[in-house]
C-alpha cells in the first residue's frame, strides 16, 4: 500500500514539485492551497498517512493547522516544510511528537531526505 | 455718658431707617416707571407691526384678486372644473403661505365656490355679507372646530363685468410669533377683541383655539393690563399684561436688600454699643480700684502707726522686689539690644570690603568685648604647643599681640580639644580651678571657640575676664561666638589661599627681583614687558612706569638709539645673530647715562617663535669709570714724569745758595736773585730740616758722597710742595770739598696724582688687581679681598696665576702675550667663561675688563674683576626655564612646526623629528615644503593664516606614504608680533582613528544587511523551492532509470535513452544543472545573510576548544564542496594546542562555523596553486589575559595590504565567481566581534601564508 501524503503550501510551484517528486515515487499526494481546505479535506479522508505543512500560510497558519488536524486525525503524521530560517517546533507541536527531524528548510536542495522521511513516517504508521 | 451713647446709637439708626425706607420707594418708582415706559413703547410698536402686516396680506389679497379675475369668474362658472380647481387651489397656496381657506361668492356673497366643502362658517357668511355690501372692511377673527384664523376680503371683477368677493382666511401664527418676539420679559403682549373686554384673541402661545380652557382674562387680570393700544384696520386691541408679581416682587427685592443694609447698621452698632460698654466698665472697675486702694490706703495709714516697723519692711521688700524686675527688665532689654547691637556691628565688620584685616578683626575683638562684656579678646594663633597672641585686646593692653605661651597652659587647649565652643564664668567655682591657667593667670571667666582655616585648625578666638561673670553665658552668646569664629576662620583661610597664590604668582617676580643683576624683558613690539626691582631701580622708576614703555625710545641714549632698535628688530625677526653679552649705556630718569653689560637670551612662545628678549644685566658704569679714572691718573703720572722740571742748584758748604737754575725758581716761585741769598734751611719746611741737615752735613763732612731725599719746600708764597732731592759733593783738584750740587724734582702733582689712584682703585665696585709685566700682582683694592678671600699683603707680589683656577692656568700666559701685543682696553677671554680661584679653593664666575697701563718702564695690566655668580645663575634659571618648555612641547603627541613668514622651521618638536626623521638642527631654517612634502597643499593655508591672523584647520588631509593613505588633521595658528610674523603648524595623524570609524562602518554595513535578509529571506526561499524543485524533478524524469518514464515513454513509443541523449548531446541537461547550481547558490547567501539577524537566539555554553577543532576539520575534509575542489587530505593539519586553554563559554556551532570557513578557505587558498607542497594549516591556541587565542595559518599564497584590510566586509571576495559568496569572513566578524565580544584579526605576508586570530573572552560575553 503506497504512503498517502497531503502536501499544504500556498505556492502551487511548490506544491507541483512536491507532488510530482513524491508520485514518482509512488506515493499518493493530495494537495491543498490554505489550512482550512487541508482541514475540509482530512476531514473527508482519514486515510492520509502524512502531512507537508508550510508554516506561513493565508489564513489559518501552519501551526494551528497542524494542531486542528491533529486533533481530527490523530495518527496523521507532519513534516513541516518551511522557508523561515529561524522557525523553531513550539512546545505544544513537540508534545505531538514532531521533531527535528521532520523540520525541512525551503528551498530543497534534493527532495530525496524528504521523501524518505515521509516514506519513514507512513510505515511507522503502519 | 452711657445713655448719652445710647440715644445717639438710636438716632442714628431711626435716620437710617428712614432713609432706606425713602430710597427704596425712590427706587420703586423709577422702576415702575420705566416699566410703564416700556410697555408702552412696546406695545405701541407691535400694535403698528401687526397692523403692517394685516395690511400688507390685505394688498396682496387685492393684488391677488384683481390679477386673477377672470380665472375666479371663470372657475366659479365652473365649479365642477377639478383641474382648474386644483391649479387654482395652488397658486392660492404658493401666494400665501398661512392660506387657512379661500371662499369666492357673487357679488351679493352668495358662495360660489370655496375649499372646505362649502362648510362656511355664519360668522363669516355674516362676514361676507357685510363686505359685499360695503360695510366693513375690518379683519375678522373667526373661532373655527377647525382652526382660527382672521379673514380678508377683496373684491374680484372680470372683463366682463362679473364680480364677487374673494374671501380669504390667514392662519394668524405670524401674528403669535410676533407677539413672542416682541414682548418683554416679564410681560405678555395679547391681542384682545375690542368689542368683547378681556376675549383673548392672540398671545404669544397661539390663538384662541390653541389656548387650552383660558380663553379669556379675568377680573384681576383685566386690572393689571398696563397699557393698550389699538390694532387699526381690525377688531383688536393689543394689550401689555405685566406679570401678575412684577411689580410686587420688585418691591420685595428692594425691601430685602433695604433691610439688610439695616441690620448690618444694626450689627455694627451693636458692637459699637458693646465696645464702648466694656472700656466703660474697665473704667468703672478702674475708678472702683482706685478708690478701693485710696481707702486702703487711708485704712493702711490709720493702721501705719501700729504696724510702723512691719509695714515698713513689708514695703521695703516689694520696692526692693519692684525694682529687682524691672532691673532684670532693663536688663533684659539691654542684653537684647547689645545683642542686635553685636549682630549688626559683627555684619558691618565682616561686610566692610575696605577694611584691612587687622582692623576687621580689632573691631571683631572690641565687639566681642562688649558683648560678652569680658575685658579680654584674644585671637591666637596656635601651632603645636605654641599659642601665640595674633591680636588682643586688654584693658591696659598688657597682652601684647606676638606673646606666647605654652598651649597647655591656657584654656585653649580645652576650646581645640573640644572643637567647639567652650565657656565657664566662675572658675574658681568648678572644676576649672585646678587648669593651669587658672593656676597661672587666675581667669576666672573664659569664653573660646576653635577658628578653623579651610580644614586646619588656625587657633582660637577666646574672651576672658580674671573676674568672675554674674550672668551665665547664653546661647545667643555661644552663637554670635560661633559666627566670630566661623567668619574668622573663613577669612583667614582666605587670606592664606590668596597669599598662596600671589605668592606664586610673583614666584618668578620675586626671583627676579632678589637676583643680583638688572632682568628686562622686551618684547616684539620693542616694549618693555617684564623688569625687576633692581631695573627700576637703575632706570629711577616704578615698574607701572616703566612696564609697557618703549624700551628705546625711553631708555636709549639718542646717540645709539638708531643703531640698537635696528639691530633688535633683526634678531625679533630671527635674521640676526644674537650676541650674548655686549655693552651699551642706557638713560635714567634723571637724564644720566649708565653703561650696563647685557647677556642676552631669546624667549619663544609654544610655537618657538620669538616673542621677546631677556635681558640680564649689570651696571658696569662704576667699573668703567674707574677704569676711565685709573687710565687719566696713569696718564697724568706719565705726562708728570715726562715734562718734570728739574731744578738744579749749588750751595756752599754753610748751605747758603750759591746759584740756581730757571726750573728750581719756577718750582719755588722765587727770582734767582732772591734765592742767591737763601739758605737751604730757608726753603725747607721746617719738619723735614732735621733730616736735610742731618744729611747734608754727612755729605758736607764727606762721609758720604751723595743723599737721595723726599722732602717739602717751602715756597714764596707759604705753600708747601713735594720735592725729590738729590744732592753730591763737589771736590776740589785736592779732594777737598768745595761746594754741594743739588738737583730738585716737583713730585707734587705725581703723588697727588697717584694718591688720587689709589682712592679709586679702593672705592671702585669690582675687584681691582694689576699686574707688572712678570705677571705678578703689584696692586689689589679691597673689593679683591672680599672676592678673593685673601689679605691684600697676601697677594702683592705673587704671581697673577693664584687667582686663576689650575684648570685654566695652562694657557693664561699666551692670552697675556696676545693682550701685551694688543695693548688696548677690552674684556677678557671673550666667548670662554672665565672663573677665578678664591683662597679656600672654591671657584666662581667672573667677567673681566682689561686695560695695558703704560708707566713708561713697564707695561701694567689692569683687570677690573665682577663677580657674575648671581647672573650666571639667573641666566641658568633662565635656560631650565626654556628646557623645561622645549620639554613640554617635545612631549606633545602632535607634530608642532613653527614656521616664519617665508616658510622656514623655526621650531621643530621631537614628534615632527619622529614623523619625518629628521633631527631638530637639522631642520630648523629649512624649508617646510621640503620636509613635511606631503603638506605642500598647506602652504597657502600658512600665509593665509598669517595673512588673515586666524587659524587655519584642514581635516583628514589624505596624504600617501609608502602607497598606503594617511589621515592627518592639520591646525595652522598664526603668530603675530610687530615687524615679525609667523606660524604655527600642529599634524596630528588621525589614520588609525580613521581606520577604526570605517571599521566601524563597516560593521554597520553588515548589520543593515542582517536586518534586510532576515526580512527577504522567507520571500526568496518560496521561489527558490520552486525552482530547485523543478530543476530535480526534471532530472529525474529525463532520467531513463525510472520506472514512470519508461512506462510514460512506452506508451509514446519514445526512446528514453535517445531522448536522453539528444538532451545531454545539445546541453540541456547542462543548462538544467546550471538552474539548480545558480538557485542552490542563491540559497546559500540567503542562509548566509540570515546569520547576521540570529545575535539573539546563540546559546553560550561551555565548550572545549580541542574539540571543537577537531570537529571542524572532521567536517571539512568531508565537506561536499571543497572535496570536489580540493583534496583535503594532502594537507597537513598542525596542531599547537595550549593546556591552558582547555574551555570557552561560547556558542560552540558557531564558533564551529567560523572555524570551519577559516579552514576551508586556508585550503582553498592553497588549492589555487603556486603553494609549494606540503600545504600546512597550523591550528594554533593560546591563553591570553582574559582572551582565548585561537590562530588558523596557512601556508598558502597569502594576500597584499588592500585585501588584508577589506577581507571582512560583506560581498567581498577574492575566489573566482559562484565559488564564494562574500558573506564567508564578514559573518565570521559578526559572529566574534558582535555575539561574541571577540576580536578576529587577520595578518599575511604575500607569498608566505596567511594568519587569522580569532579572540574571544574567557568567560562568554559580558552581559549587556
Amino acid at each position: 500500500m503506497s504512503p498517502r501524503v497531503l502536501v499544504v503550501d500556498d505556492e502551487p510551484f511548490i506544491v507541483t514539485g512536491l507532488r510530482t517528486f513524491l508520485e514518482d515515487e509512488g506515493m499518493h499526494v493530495d494537495s491543498a492551497g490554505s489550512g482550512e481546505e487541508a482541514v475540509d479535506i482530512v476531514r473527508n479522508d482519514s486515510g492520509i498517512d502524512v502531512c507537508i505543512m508550510d508554516m506561513r500560510l493565508p489564513g489559518m497558519n501552519g501551526d494551528t493547522t497542524i494542531r486542528t488536524l491533529y486533533e481530527i486525525c490523530p495518527d496523521l503524521r507532519f513534516i513541516i516544510h518551511t522557508g523561515s530560517a529561524d522557525y523553531s517546533i513550539p512546545d505544544d507541536l513537540r508534545a505531538i511528537g514532531i521533531d527535528e527531524r521532520q523540520l525541512f528548510a525551503k528551498p530543497l536542495l534534493d527532495m530525496m531526505p524528504l521523501a524518505e522521511t515521509v516514506a519513514a513516517l507512513a510505515g511507522g504508521r503502519d | 455718658m452711657k445713655n448719652y451713647t445710647s440715644i445717639l446709637i438710636v438716632c442714628t439708626l431711626i435716620l437710617v431707617g428712614f432713609f432706606l425706607s425713602w430710597y427704596v420707594d425712590r427706587s420703586y418708582e423709577s422702576y415702575y416707571e420705566s416699566q410703564q415706559v416700556l410697555a408702552q413703547h412696546s406695545t405701541r410698536g407691535v400694535a403698528r407691526i401687526i397692523k403692517l402686516y394685516i395690511n400688507e396680506v390685505r394688498r396682496r389679497v387685492d393684488l391677488f384678486a384683481e390679477e386673477e379675475g377672470d380665472v375666479i369668474s371663470k372657475l366659479s362658472r365652473n365649479p365642477a372644473d377639478a383641474e382648474m380647481h386644483e391649479q387654482f387651489t395652488n397658486r392660492v397656496k404658493r401666494h400665501f403661505p398661512d392660506l387657512f381657506a379661500y371662499t369666492i361668492t357673487n357679488s351679493l356673497g352668495e358662495v360660489l365656490l370655496d375649499d372646505f366643502e362649502g362648510k362656511v362658517a355664519n360668522l363669516c357668511q355674516t362676514d361676507i355679507h357685510q363686505f359685499a355690501a360695503g360695510e366693513d372692511q375690518k379683519v375678522f377673527i373667526h373661532p373655527n372646530p377647525v382652526g382660527y384664523h382672521f379673514d380678508i376680503m377683496a373684491t374680484w371683477k372680470n372683463l366682463a363685468g362679473d364680480q364677487g368677493v374673494f374671501f380669504i382666511s390667514i392662519n394668524p401664527k405670524v401674528l403669535a410669533r410676533i407677539l413672542a418676539n416682541s414682548q418683554l420679559h416679564d410681560h405678555e403682549l395679547i391681542l384682545l377683541h375690542r368689542e368683547k373686554p378681556g376675549l383673548i384673541e392672540i398671545t404669544a402661545d397661539g390663538t384662541r383655539a390653541d389656548l387650552q380652557g383660558k380663553t379669556s382674562l379675568d377680573p384681576e387680570e383685566m386690572a393689571r393690563i398696563g397699557f393698550t393700544a389699538p390694532v387699526k384696520g381690525s377688531l383688536w386691541t393689543l394689550a401689555d399684561l405685566p406679570a401678575a408679581n412684577l411689580f410686587s416682587a420688585h418691591k420685595k427685592l428692594l425691601w430685602r436688600r433695604a433691610v439688610s443694609i439695616f441690620l448690618v447698621f444694626l450689627l455694627f452698632s451693636g458692637v459699637m454699643a458693646v465696645l464702648i460698654r466694656r472700656a466703660e466698665l474697665r473704667r468703672g472697675k478702674a475708678e472702683q480700684a482706685v478708690r478701693e486702694s485710696r481707702s486702703q490706703l487711708e485704712k493702711r495709714v490709720a493702721s501705719r502707726t501700729q504696724q510702723l516697723s512691719i509695714t515698713n519692711t513689708q514695703l521695703e521688700s516689694e520696692i526692693h522686689d519692684r525694682q529687682r524686675a524691672e532691673r532684670a527688665l532693663k536688663h533684659e532689654i539691654n542684653e537684647r539690644r547689645q545683642t542686635g547691637d553685636t549682630l549688626r556691628a559683627l555684619h558691618e565688620i565682616t561686610s566692610a570690603q575696605k577694611l584691612p584685616f587687622h582692623d576687621k578683626v580689632k573691631a571683631l575683638l572690641e565687639n566681642g568685648c562688649q558683648q560678652f562684656k569680658l575685658p579680654i579678646g584674644i585671637l591666637a594663633h596656635i601651632e603645636g604647643d605654641r599659642y601665640e597672641v595674633v591680636q588682643s585686646i586688654s584693658p591696659d593692653e598688657s597682652i601684647v599681640p606676638g606673646t606666647v605661651f605654652e598651649l597647655g597652659n591656657t584654656y585653649c587647649r580645652e576650646t581645640l580639644r573640644a572643637d567647639g565652643p567652650v565657656g565657664f564664668e566662675h572658675a574658681a567655682h568648678s572644676d576649672w580651678k585646678n587648669h593651669p591657667c587658672y593656676q597661672a593667670f587666675k581667669l576666672e571667666t573664659y569664653l573660646g571657640i576653635p577658628v578653623i582655616a579651610g580644614s586646619k585648625a588656625y587657633g582660637t578666638l577666646n574672651f576672658s575676664s580674671p573676674a568672675p561673670r554674674k550672668e551665665r553665658f547664653t546661647t545667643t552668646d555661644v552663637e554670635i561666638l560661633r559666627m566670630m569664629g566661623q567668619w574668622l576662620g573663613s577669612e583667614i583661610y582666605r587670606q592664606q589661599t590668596e597669599q598662596a597664590y600671589k605668592q606664586e604668582r610673583n614666584k618668578v617676580q620675586r626671583y627676579l627681583d632678589v637676583a643680583g643683576v638688572i632682568m628686562l624683558v622686551v618684547g616684539a613690539d620693542q616694549r618693555v614687558s617684564m623688569i625687576n626691582r633692581k631695573g627700576c631701580e637703575l632706570l629711577g622708576g616704578s615698574e607701572q612706569d616703566i612696564i609697557g614703555k618703549n624700551w628705546f625710545d625711553n631708555y636709549i641714549p639718542a646717540a645709539d638709539r638708531e643703531d640698537i632698535k635696528k639691530f633688535f628688530v633683526k634678531i625679533m625677526a630671527n635674521e640676526g645673530e644674537l650676541i650674548e653679552y655686549y655693552q651699551n649705556p642706557v638713560v635714567t630718569r634723571s637724564g644720566e647715562e649708565r653703561l650696563i653689560a647685557w647677556h642676552n637670551t631669546l624667549l619663544y612662545d609654544d610655537a618657538g617663535n620669538i616673542t621677546a628678549s631677556l635681558s640680564s644685566g649689570e651696571d658696569i658704569t662704576l667699573q668703567q669709570q674707574a677704569q676711565e679714572q685709573l687710565r687719566q691718573s696713569e696718564e697724568q703720572l706719565r705726562l708728570t714724569l715726562e715734562n718734570a722740571p728739574i731744578g738744579i742748584l749749588t750751595s756752599g758748604l754753610d748751605g747758603r745758595l750759591l746759584s740756581v737754575n730757571p726750573a728750581f725758581c719756577n718750582i719755588l716761585g722765587y727770582s734767582a736773585a732772591e734765592l742767591i741769598h737763601l739758605s737751604v734751611e730757608d726753603i725747607t719746611h721746617p719738619d723735614d730740616w732735621k733730616e736735610t741737615r742731618t744729611r747734608f752735613q754727612a755729605l758736607v763732612s764727606g762721609d758720604i758722597d751723595s743723599y737721595e731725599l723726599e722732602k717739602r719746600y717751602l715756597r714764596r708764597d707759604g705753600s708747601v710742595i713735594t720735592g725729590r732731592a738729590r744732592a753730591g759733593l763737589v771736590r776740589d783738584a785736592q779732594g777737598k770739598p768745595l761746594m754741594v750740587v743739588g738737583e730738585v724734582e716737583d713730585i707734587t702733582q705725581r703723588e697727588r696724582t697717584e694718591k688720587m689712584f689709589q682712592r679709586v682703585v679702593e672705592s671702585a665696585p669690582n675687584a681691582i688687581v694689576m699686574m707688572n709685566s712678570e705677571s705678578r700682582i703689584v696692586l689689589v683694592n679691597s673689593q679683591t679681598e672680599k672676592y678673593f678671600g685673601y689679605r691684600r699683603e697676601e697677594l702683592l707680589g705673587k704671581p697673577i696665576e693664584v687667582l686663576i683656577p689650575e684648570r685654566l692656568r695652562e694657557n693664561h700666559p699666551v692670552y697675556v702675550e696676545s693682550f701685551k701685543s694688543e695693548q688696548r682696553a677690552r674684556p677678557m677671554g671673550l666667548g670662554r667663561n672665565l672663573f677665578g680661584l678664591r683662597k679656600d679653593g672654591s671657584e666662581f664666575p667672573i667677567e673681566v675688563g682689561l686695560s695695558p697701563v703704560e708707566t713708561g718702564q713697564e707695561l701694567l695690566i689692569l683687570s677690573a674683576i665682577v663677580d657674575i655668580s648671581e647672573r650666571v645663575r639667573s641666566d641658568r634659571e633662565l635656560q631650565r626655564m626654556r628646557t623645561y618648555l622645549k620639554n613640554i612641547i617635545d612631549s606633545m603627541p602632535s607634530v608642532l612646526v613653527g614656521v616664519d613668514k617665508q616658510g622656514r622651521v623655526t621650531e621643530w618638536n621631537q614628534s615632527a623629528e619622529k614623523a619625518t626623521g629628521v633631527q631638530n638642527d637639522k631642520a630648523i631654517g629649512q624649508p617646510f615644503r621640503q620636509l613635511f612634502p606631503e603638506l605642500e597643499s598647506q602652504l597657502d593655508n600658512i600665509s593665509e593664516a598669517i595673512r588673515t591672523h586666524t587659524p587655519m584647520r584642514t581635516e583628514r588631509l589624505i596624504t600617501e606614504k609608502n602607497g598606503e593613505p594617511r589621515y592627518a588633521d592639520v591646525m595652522v595658528y598664526p603668530l603675530l608680533a610687530n615687524g615679525s610674523a609667523g606660524a604655527v603648524i600642529r599634524v596630528d595623524d588621525i589614520t588609525s582613528r580613521v581606520r577604526i570609524e570605517q571599521m566601524m562602518v563597516q560593521t554597520e554595513k553588515m548589520m543593515s544587511v542582517g536586518g534586510l535578509a532576515a526580512g527577504m529571506a522567507h520571500e526568496i526561499n518560496n521561489p527558490l523551492s520552486g525552482v530547485l524543485q523543478s530543476c530535480q524533478n526534471i532530472q529525474r524524469r529525463l532520467s531513463p532509470d525510472l520506472e514512470p518514464n519508461q512506462r510514460t515513454a512506452e506508451a509514446l513509443g519514445v526512446d528514453l535513452e535517445r531522448v536522453y541523449r539528444y538532451l545531454d548531446a545539445r546541453g540541456i541537461i547542462d543548462f538544467v544543472n546550471a538552474i539548480q547550481q545558480s538557485a542552490s547558490r542563491a540559497s546559500h547567501i540567503v542562509a548566509d545573510m540570515l546569520a547576521y539577524s540570529r545575535s539573539t537566539s546563540t546559546d553560550f555554553q561551555t565548550a572545549r576548544v580541542e574539540e571543537m577543532l577537531d570537529t571542524v576539520v572532521r567536517l571539512a575534509a568531508s565537506d561536499y564542496d571543497l572535496k570536489k575542489k580540493y583534496d583535503f587530505k594532502q594537507v597537513e593539519i598542525v596542531r599547537d594546542f595550549d593546556p591552558e586553554l582547555d574551555t570557552l563559554i561560547c556558542d560552540h556551532t558557531e564558533i564551529e562555523q567560523v572555524l570551519l570557513n577559516l579552514i576551508k578557505n586556508a585550503a582553498q587558498a592553497m588549492s589555487d596553486g603556486g603553494t609549494p607542497l606540503p600545504h600546512r594549516i597550523t591550528l594554533r591556541t593560546r591563553r591570553e589575559d582574559g582572551f582565548g587565542r585561537i590562530e588558523v595559518e596557512d601556508n598558502g599564497p597569502g594576500m597584499d595590504v588592500q585585501t588584508q584590510r577589506r577581507v571582512f566586509e560583506p560581498f567581498f571576495t577574492t575566489k573566482t565567481v559562484g565559488v564564494g559568496t562574500g558573506l564567508g569572513l564578514s559573518v565570521s566578524y559578526f559572529i566574534i566581534t558582535e555575539q561574541h565580544k571577540g576580536t578576529i584579526d587577520v595578518t599575511s605576508n604575500p607569498g608566505e601564508g596567511t594568519c587569522f586570530t580569532v579572540r574571544l573572552p574567557l568567560h562568554g560575553k559580558p552581559d549587556k
